[in-house]
């Protein structure tokens, strides 16, 4: 699938503090008035400061019945690592819908970061202090 | 797949290789300016550059070819967010999204009632926002007998409509 259906975005800035964001113009042929996750505060991006944040990207008609990114920054309230955090609100979702697909990236306070995927190879991408340039990070398919 | 930064702050995130998207992003954050509005840097740009096609005007058409515009924003230091959904005829998604988190009490505002707050709250518009591939895209798609779609358990699958319920008495 090369059809990448949505940008989301976190940002810390200098303070510490994180925002989140999300657009896109939804499904290709949806029917007229179809809302996908995109707007949905909890299913494409979350953001808390004392945790983390969250971005999704995919099959929105299934990804917003699950609210992962505010799952995901849950787990992390909870002391999850960012990559169990993302693989566990995947595998939510997989587990009802085995042919889903779609990704999330996860990333704490600390600014660690992961993703997790199901049914596409995701790519996301990171800028730090310590790089150069953009990064871009590949994370393969999970197997539940 | 989990990697430490050292460097740590300022730090973007986001989804597939939009890089211009996070370089813009980051010189924002880089430059002094607050989470909030790096993100909706980072997103705008997309939305320019259309990335993918899949964001900002000129993509997506829906059965009637129309694009329409799903956009969010959150701050997670007071936990608001600002929304719009289904948005028509306003091409600056993210922006309008910060409009609603900045100048309402409200989360999410929908379809033409969000271009119109959009608008008048100084973003461009109205303007149409198909283009000549996504029009073409749909044609292409008109002609396929409107193959693949949403729909389900109704009549006729196989075709454009009008649609009814399968299985009822119509």
């Amino acid at each position: 699938i090369d059809n990448h259906d949505t940008i989301s975005m976190a940002v810390i800035d200098k303070m510490g503090h994180i925002a989140v964001g999300t657009s896109t113009n939804g499904a290709t042929f949806k029917i007229p008035g179809r809302v996908g996750d995109g707007p949905i505060a909890g299913s494409s991006s979350y953001a808390d400061n004392e945790v983390g944040a969250c971005g999704a990207t995919g099959d929105g008609d299934i990804m917003m019945r699950f609210l992962p990114c505010y799952q995901v920054v849950e787990s992390m309230r909870l002391g999850m690592e960012p990559e169990l955090a993302a693989k566990d609100a995947i595998s939510r979702i997989a587990r009802k819908y085995p042919n889903f697909v779609g990704a999330v990236f996860a990333i704490n306070k600390q600014g660690l970061h992961a993703g997790a995927c199901h049914g596409w190879t995701f790519q996301y991408s990171v800028r730090s202090p310590e790089m150069d340039d953009v990064e871009v990070f590949t994370v393969l398919p999970w197997n539940f | 797949q989990e990697v430490e930064t050292s460097g740590r702050f300022p730090l973007v995130v986001s989804t597939w290789p939009f890089l211009e998207a996070v370089r813009a992003a980051w010189r924002a954050v880089d430059g002094g300016f607050s989470a909030v509005d790096a993100v909706v840097e980072g997103c705008s740009t997309c939305e320019v550059l259309r990335c993918d096609g899949t964001v900002g005007p000129g993509g997506s058409p829906d059965e009637n070819g129309e694009t329409t515009i799903d956009a969010l924003v959150m701050d997670g230091a007071t936990m608001e967010v600002g929304a719009v959904a289904a948005m028509r005829y306003v091409k600056d998604g993210i922006r309008a999204a910060r409009l609603v988190m900045q100048h309402t009490e409200h989360t999410m505002l929908v379809g033409e009632q969000a271009s119109i707050f959009a608008i008048s709250m100084g973003l461009a518009g109205p303007t149409n926002l198909s283009s000549t591939e996504s029009l073409e895209k749909w044609m292409k798609w008109k002609k396929n007998d409107c193959q693949p779609n949403f729909r389900k358990h109704v009549l006729p699958l196989d075709s454009c409509g009008p649609y009814h319920p399968k299985g009822t008495v119509d």
